[in-house]
């Protein structure tokens, strides 16, 4: 006890970690004989690195104890902790934030109406080529610590992003992600990519808006009443289409049918399937395949019909090219008109033509009467009549000009009309009655049904003949009333 | 090829833009008077320049005599009402390569175009 109290020492303790390092000093210590030389001695002897900041601790110890002696413990020493690195992470440019996104803020509508137009919302993230949709951070490798023994305490990196970037988008060396192409912005399974087809996985109705879409678009369910699916490319829909818009530049595929009520509308500018189109208006400027029936429909086909083993009850339909269907008209007898060897859309470009010829001349009758009336004032012209007498002669250029283009588009119309025109009917079982066959100038009505096989086609001096299965050509007269129309 | 249109007409100007449009000279700059095409004349510094007589603030024929005395040889067309043989006479003298009378229609401006153009190429 007495050899303890006479051999008092200055105790250093380290933690387990090395983090901290105390100095402990008994209350016996002599304060005299307690300096920065000694205590210095016992703090290298545990292998501690001194530095300026420990001795100016251990100054302040000392000090504190010579002015109190008492059993003192004090910190001299705490290690410089290792700060550990960030992960790596990917921050969204606001518009494009697919957790953010939020589609009553995408109508088209002006910001200040109050009224909102639920067709019109947004509800999937379109994203132009060119377009900076987020950032990728990559981690950081954190900075290394040092123990109070100048042992290094390691630094955790931080963890990378687990972020697939598919090649539809590049990252530029600053880490900006950059839309590669146009399309829809997806972000599944923590892969980012721009999709050129945009996937509905549900109806298109008030929860999607409706679809404008630069690419195809593939909705797993239907389209409901007055919506509009519109794409630059093909069309798929899966359900059933009720009286909506349908418009693409591609292909249209419906494995379904439309049923429109007379609202529908489907213009396509490839070839259509579909199981029925039921009240249906448009065009389809490639072929129309209706595996089963089209009803009352005022349609208008560019290339060839097929409904093999379906039929055609009631409405309008117009075709260009070949024709292969089992039934035309219905037993009830409902009046089902099909027009054949018609070339629906490049008619109605010579109808405009005409149009835009007939106004032409108008103007050039006006113009050429002006002038008339100008020079019939007689003695000099005034300067300001000879100028408008240099405008009317151009303004008449330019007319016979824009005439002259006209009449050579409308001639090579004419001719390519010529070309394409067909008529090649084949019917597998029958025509009903009321059917009505527009040929060229020749209303065929069927006042009685004729039954198939049979094929309705022109002869070699474009006369308008049947043949029913391997029997002899006749005339389609014989059995349909031929009324004439005008040119 | 730059050819500068000075006239104090808008629809004019647009007539003989349009014309040597269909020419192919699409290299055009305008001036609504003579006193605008001299302050534009330097930067533009026109192969061709077509010029009304009958213009406010400096008429076609004063733009000519200036044009002629900066020693500048520019092929220049004279497009005016003015037909009085005296006056061609006039403007030839000041300077003036071609001259196309009011009223006139788009051919009868494009066959002086390439007339003056093609003498002006032979010089």
């Amino acid at each position: 006890m007495s050899e303890a109290s006479n051999d008092p020492r200055v105790e250093i303790q380290i933690n387990a970690d090395r983090t901290v390092a105390s100095v402990v000093i008994p209350a016996n210590f002599d304060p005299t004989t307690l300096n920065l030389a000694l205590m210095e001695q016992y703090v290298r002897d545990t292998g501690i690195v001194i530095n300026p900041d420990i001795q100016k601790r251990m100054t302040e110890v000392i000090d504190d104890f010579q002015a109190q002696p008492r059993m003192l413990k004090a910190v001299i020493a705490e290690a410089t902790k290792a700060v550990n690195g960030e992960g790596g992470r990917l921050e969204w440019v606001e518009a494009y934030d697919p957790e953010d996104f939020d589609a009553m803020k995408s109508t088209k509508a002006e910001p200040d109406d109050e009224a909102v137009n639920y067709y019109d919302i947004v509800s999937y993230i379109q994203v132009e080529q060119g377009a900076h949709v987020a950032t990728l951070f990559p981690p950081t490798d954190g900075i290394d610590g040092l123990d109070v023994c100048g042992k290094v305490i390691c630094a955790t990196p931080g963890k990378n992003y687990d972020i697939t970037i598919d090649s539809s988008l590049d990252v530029d060396p600053s880490g900006q992600v950059i839309a590669a192409m146009t399309g829809v912005l997806q972000y599944l399974n923590r892969t980012l990519k721009i999709s050129q087809q945009l996937e509905i996985g549900e109806y298109v109705d008030f929860s999607t808006g409706n679809i404008d879409f630069e690419g195809s678009v593939h909705a797993k369910e239907g389209v409901r009443d007055c919506f509009v699916v519109k794409a630059t490319e093909n069309i798929t829909i899966d359900g059933l289409i009720e009286a909506a818009t349908i418009m693409c530049g591609g292909d249209f595929r419906c494995r379904c049918g439309m049923a429109a009520r007379d609202r529908g509308h489907l213009i396509v500018d490839g070839n259509v399937n579909t199981n029925f189109l039921n009240n249906v208006r448009g065009r389809v400027k490639g072929d129309l395949n209706v595996k089963n029936e089209l009803i009352n429909c005022d349609f208008a086909v560019g290339g060839d019909l097929n409904l093999g083993q379906g039929s055609i009850v009631g409405g309008r339909t117009i075709v260009t090219g070949s024709v292969k269907i089992e039934k035309l008209g219905s037993d009830q007898n409902i009046e089902t008109t099909l027009v054949l060897g018609a070339v629906p859309i490049l008619a109605a470009r010579l109808i405009k033509l005409k149009s835009i010829i007939a106004e032409e001349h108008e103007n050039l009758e006006n113009i050429l009467a002006s002038v008339k009336e100008l020079k019939a004032s007689g003695g000099m012209l005034r300067p300001a009549q000879q100028e408008r007498l240099t405008e009317l002669s151009f303004e008449e250029s330019q007319i016979r000009q824009k005439l002259s283009a006209c009449e050579l588009k409308s001639f090579e119309i004419r001719k390519e009309m010529l070309e394409m025109q067909t008529l090649d009917l084949q019917v597998g079982k029958i025509i009903n009655t009321n059917v009505h066959l527009i040929i060229g100038t020749h209303e065929m009505v069927f006042r009685k049904p004729l039954r198939g096989p049979l094929k309705i086609f022109w002869n070699e001096h474009q006369q308008i003949r049947y043949r029913q299965a391997d029997g002899e050509e006749q005339r389609l007269e014989e059995v349909a009333e031929d009324i004439q129309l005008a040119a | 090829m730059r050819i500068m249109l000075v006239d104090d007409s808008k629809t004019m100007r647009n007539i003989q833009r349009n014309i040597l449009g269909q020419l192919g000279y699409s290299e055009l700059e305008e001036a609504c008077d003579g006193q605008d095409a001299l302050s534009k004349l330097s930067a533009f510094n026109p192969e061709l320049m077509l010029v009304d007589w009958n213009m406010p603030t400096m008429d076609g024929l004063t733009f000519v005599k200036n044009v002629r005395q900066q020693g500048i040889k520019t092929p220049i067309i004279m497009v005016t009402t003015e037909s009085e043989k005296a006056r061609v006479i006039e403007a030839i003298k000041a300077g003036v390569n071609n001259y196309v009378v009011k009223p006139f229609t788009p051919e009868q401006l494009s066959e002086r175009v390439t007339e003056t153009m093609a003498k002006a190429a032979a010089a």
